[in-house]
């Protein structure tokens, strides 16, 4: 019995997710430009209904990020001139209720063509290949995921949603600080933890 | 109440501004006025070292519109809206919300809705806020207790009983007088006269006259605030802020005030939607902008926003100053691999001029190409530091995670062995070992202490985001590694390891900081170094399938351990300068840009008394003298000046995270010379020269010739006589005077005194006495080193100017008081109280009885827009002590005049 109960959990948690995210800058009513996310799911998908109580999709400003827009954050600094040398994707997939908290609260979406880019020019190739590096595969808009401290501060680099197959495939992984290194020793092992 | 054209104009200058700026007809724009307020004080330099300690009531508020402009050009391609048009619009908004974030808050503050935040917490009596304070102190910025904090006092902000209820704020917390204060707020298009105490140490009638013209085609130079003219820059903004303040309470509350303005803005540019009031657009997206990095106050002259204290944080943050400079010759000190750091750089540059404008703001045509200069320089320095560190941090992190002091050493060790003879490898060794003996080596100490500071340095141990490891750590790891690095070379020197035949090292290789250190120059012959891959392939790399693509790290275990000394050493670079560059979160920077006299007084480099104090004892000495000498017959008298303090260096103290300088001073020492009078006969005062001759006692001197000396500070050109009869060129004396004479006296042991005729010269005396006064009012007129001040309304100065067509000499001493002209210094100071008093217009004054001689009241007889007739107002007053002038009594001589004076 106790086996069969675990089989059932085990399914349900692999059970693939049925959500994008996507984020953009909107202007509202008032003419006001805001920077925004918006989670979709799809019509058997239960996210967006934990997140916010909608089947459908659920949509939120992204609001106070300390210091963001300059190049004050080194973490954003990261983010936009060497993310892909310094971080991998472990491909491990956040379970879906996680997937919720990180939606609601206390992380940052960011995308290659972002308005934190204060490194290049918003529409670098380079930085939408770093963006694009840290994906199994080729997604529309890779989509960074920041950690924010109790001041609204970007503190770590957690996640990445890239794209699946298909619409609605995407998933949110998680990175790991992981240089991209090389060594011609042959007696040095690297990135041992 | 009388409307006078001023209030007009402030009328017709809101209603304007509520049309044509977008929003802010809804929102209330703090009330301030846009023609010139405060009056202009202008200071010498030991004035201006002494204004330092004061707190300031006008400042400047630099701002940059980048972040703004860039984040709108990178929406409008995101939306598909024309870049630069949006780009334009951001930028001016931001200035606008700055402008009145700013305003609204002084506001607050002055009408006491919101409380003044004490600086010290240490002798805080708020509980709650010192411990908000301290908890987000230790919790480095992951940490709402202040946010939280602020936002309490924020909803209860105009409630006072609230606000004494939320955390003990006591009346000493709120404004402490009850008059009225008025802020000024200007848009600075081009730094003129109205900003002359900043070119000018002392007030003349030609810079009178600059002051007039310019406040009368005023608009050329300033505008408002809130001028919303799309024709005015907005990349790089410089706007004025006056506070019409009581002068006991600034004094008092200025800093704090000036501190707590700091910390609201901060606050609430984050977590209120104030700025959405100015810029509906882009407002909710401009709290997320870094809002330290795009703005700096600066103190409008002398006096300061923070007190001054001798320390790393304090001669960090005025070291920006240099960046403010015109020069394109010298290298900024921020830029050095190896700064020396802040204290030195001070005793280095030592006393310099002050109010002369060698900032520079004349020789631009606009206050925004000056601004453009200064914005540069800071950004390429901070641009630099930043990088330093986030390179080091890495670098430090990759070769703790992926090497390791063991493999490191193992490695160096494997190298060595391998390739002992070879050219390559002895340099590269040549260049670790003198690369850790500079930076690591605890006997030599050329870096060792400093670098083992940083992780006491709270700017460092604050700076965001040592991910992976604390700055300790870094440097734990940088001390093992030395260790062994150290031991091997050691061992090497006394294997002559580098002494082979036909060796000699190619200094080409050493890393910029160490050539910096050891002063090498670049070698434009010698080929590029490179450092050799001793095994083949480089030690660390970069992996080829990131965006970048391969990248080498290190080439050798050798050229890893040097990375790891380059980063320590960079790490140490920024600490010197973080302070400056890298605000800390929440936490603009105010440097006193205009007044380098804030660190030199502070760190005791100068005394702006000394001069005054010197001036008094020489005065005292000269008057013994004159006792002593004056009545003999001795041609000989004692010339004591005495030399000010100097700082020879400074003890560093670690105190709560901050390096504070101790100087340590040489004291004030009396120099001596005598000086031999002739009198009639030789006409000038000659200079001494006593040869003791080795004889114990004698009586007396013996003159044995005349050594003229001309003005040459290497003392060529001497004629010396060693006979009354000899004329010849010689050798340098011990005491050089320009343009005088030495006579030169040889002890003898007896003699007779016969030949002096004893007794008392009274025409001696006389002149000794004469001289001696004579010399302390020459000292008291030291234009530079005596403190003097002078303050002038530039209203008044135009009137004057208007009313004679120039500013006529006579004029000049009451427009330095800051008063305006009539007959005499005591009448324009009566008519400034009545004007002030009864907010009138006064058109003319004269002395009717003039009290002072007899110790009596002074009578001033003055016609005024108050009324027909004339008002007669008595008072005390002296010319000279105008800050005692006191009135006793105000009569109006006709029934008009008595009814407007309200009696």
């Amino acid at each position: 019995m106790k086996q069969l109960l675990t089989a059932v959990i085990l399914l349900g948690t692999l059970h693939a997710q049925a959500w994008t995210i996507e984020s953009k800058v909107q202007v509202g009513s008032k003419g006001e430009f805001s920077d925004t996310v918006t989670l979709f799911c799809r019509a058997d998908e239960n996210l967006c209904e934990t997140v916010c109580g909608d089947k459908n999709a659920c949509h939120k400003e992204q609001e106070l990020c300390f210091n963001c827009l300059g190049t004050a954050n080194p973490i954003l600094r990261t983010v936009f001139t060497e993310v892909d040398r310094l971080y991998r994707n472990t491909l491990q997939a956040v379970p879906v209720l996680d997937a919720a908290k990180v939606f609601k609260n206390n992380h940052v979406f960011v995308a290659a063509r972002s308005i934190y880019n204060f490194y290049s020019a918003i529409d670098s190739v380079e930085v939408q290949t770093r963006f694009q590096n840290l994906c199994p595969n080729p997604s529309a808009q890779p989509l960074l995921v920041l950690e924010k401290n109790l001041n609204n501060e970007p503190t770590r680099i957690k996640y990445v949603v890239c794209d699946g197959t298909g619409p609605y495939n995407q998933e949110m992984q998680v990175l790991e600080y992981s240089p991209r290194v090389e060594s011609g020793a042959s007696e040095i092992k690297l990135n041992q933890p | 109440m009388k409307i006078t054209t001023k209030k007009i104009s402030l009328l017709i200058s809101g209603f304007v501004l509520a049309g044509l700026v977008p929003g802010l007809a809804q929102s209330q724009v703090p009330a301030h006025q846009t023609t010139l307020l405060s009056p202009l004080s202008f200071t010498n330099r030991a004035q201006c070292a002494l204004d330092s300690e004061k707190p300031t009531s006008s400042v400047l508020v630099m701002i940059d519109g980048y972040n703004a402009g860039k984040l709108a050009n990178s929406v409008a391609k995101l939306q598909g809206l024309a870049p630069e048009e949006y780009s334009n619009k951001a930028m001016k908004e931001f200035r606008l919300s700055v402008a009145y974030m700013t305003l609204n808050i002084m506001n607050k503050m002055i009408r006491g809705h919101l409380p003044v935040l004490p600086t010290n917490l240490k002798t805080a009596q708020l509980p709650k806020y010192v411990g908000a304070s301290q908890r987000c102190e230790k919790a480095g910025n992951n940490c709402s207790d202040m946010n939280d904090y602020l936002s309490g006092i924020w909803t209860r902000a105009g409630k006072r009983a609230d606000l004494t209820a939320y955390d003990r704020f006591t009346q000493d917390n709120f404004p402490l007088h009850a008059s009225k204060d008025r802020l000024g707020c200007y848009y600075i298009k081009k730094f003129s006269a109205l900003q002359g105490h900043l070119h000018n140490s002392e007030v003349n009638q030609s810079n009178l006259q600059d002051i007039a013209l310019a406040y009368l085609n005023e608009a050329d130079y300033l505008t408002g605030c809130f001028d919303s003219d799309d024709k005015l820059p907005n990349r790089f903004v410089t706007l004025q802020i006056d506070w019409e303040t009581n002068k006991n309470s600034l004094d008092i509350q200025g800093f704090d005030f000036w501190n707590s303005l700091k910390i609201y803005l901060s606050w609430a540019w984050r977590n209120t939607n104030e700025v959405e009031m100015l810029s509906p657009s882009f407002g909710r997206l401009f709290r997320s902008i870094a809002l330290e990095e795009s703005i700096m106050f600066s103190p409008n002259g002398c006096k300061s926003m923070t007190k001054p204290s001798c320390d790393s944080e304090y001669l960090a943050t005025n070291s920006v100053r240099e960046l403010a400079k015109l020069s394109d010759s010298v290298t900024p000190e921020q830029f050095d691999n190896v700064p020396v750091g802040t204290e030195l750089e001070l005793l280095e540059k030592g006393v310099r001029g002050v109010n002369n404008d060698f900032l520079g703001t004349q020789s631009h045509d606009t206050a925004q190409g000056w601004l453009q200069n200064f914005r540069k320089n800071l950004i390429q320095s901070r641009a630099l530091i930043k990088t330093k560190y986030q390179s080091a941090t890495m670098h430090l992190n990759l070769l703790q995670d992926q090497l390791g002091v063991e493999l490191l050493a193992h490695g160096l060790n494997k190298e060595l062995t391998a390739n002992a003879s070879s050219d390559n490898l002895m340099n590269e060794l040549y260049y670790l070992c003198t690369e850790v003996r500079l930076a690591g080596d605890n006997s030599l100490d050329f870096l060792k202490s400093n670098i083992d500071r940083i992780a006491e340095l709270k700017n460092m141990t604050q700076m965001q985001y040592s991910e992976r490891r604390s700055i300790k750590e870094h440097i734990d790891f940088f001390n093992k590694l030395s260790a062994p690095i150290l031991a091997t070379c050691n061992q090497l020197e006394k294997q002559n390891f580098w002494s082979k035949p036909g060796y000699t090292v190619s200094k080409n290789g050493f890393s910029a900081w160490a050539k910096e250190m050891l002063q090498i120059g670049p070698d434009a012959e010698a080929a590029p170094f490179v450092p050799a891959t001793f095994s083949g392939k480089p030690t660390l790399s970069w992996s080829g399938q990131t965006a970048a693509g391969a990248q080498t790290i290190c080439s050798s275990s050798i050229d890893c351990a040097r990375l790891a000394v380059k980063s320590v050493v960079d790490l140490y670079a920024v600490s010197v300068y973080a302070d400056a560059l890298i605000p800390l979160a929440g936490k603009s920077s105010d440097p006193n840009l205009f007044n380098p006299y804030a660190e030199l007084t502070t760190c005791k480099m100068y005394d702006p008394w000394f001069q005054t104090q010197r001036m008094n004892k020489v005065f005292m000495i000269d008057l013994a003298n004159t006792a002593l000498f004056g009545w003999n017959v001795l041609p000989i008298y004692l010339d004591v000046n005495f030399t000010a303090p100097k700082v020879v260096s400074f003890n560093q103290l670690m105190k709560n995270g901050v390096l504070k300088f101790d100087p340590r001073l040489e004291k004030s020492k009396a120099q001596t010379s005598l000086v031999a009078d002739f009198g009639p006969l030789l006409g000038a005062p000659c200079a001494v020269s006593l040869n003791s001759n080795g004889i114990k006692h004698y009586n007396f001197y013996s003159f044995t010739g005349l050594t003229v000396n001309y003005c040459d500070a290497k003392q060529k050109n001497e004629v010396i006589s060693l006979k009354a009869t000899d004329f010849a060129n010689g050798a340098s004396t011990e005491r050089s005077f320009c343009g005088g004479c030495t006579l030169n006296f040889t002890a003898v042991a007896a003699a007779s005194t016969a030949t002096w005729s004893g007794g008392v010269n009274p025409a001696k005396f006389i002149v000794y006495l004469f001289r001696t006064f004579q010399k302390y009012f020459k000292a008291k007129k030291d234009k530079v080193n005596i403190p003097r001040g002078w303050t002038v309304n530039p209203a008044y100065a135009a009137e004057v100017y208007k009313k004679y067509g120039e500013i006529p000499s006579h004029c000049v001493d009451m427009l330095g008081k800051g008063l305006n002209c009539f007959s005499d210094t005591c009448a324009a100071k009566a008519a400034q109280y009545i004007e002030q008093t009864y907010n009138a217009k006064v058109h003319s004054a004269y002395i009717h009885n003039d009290g002072d001689y007899q110790g009596l009241a002074t009578d001033t007889v003055l016609r005024t827009n108050l009324c027909e007739g004339d008002i007669s107002v008595t008072a005390y007053c002296n010319e000279n002590r105008l800050e005692k002038f006191r009135v006793t009594n105000v009569y109006g001589w006709s029934k008009s005049c008595r009814r407007a004076l309200g009696k």
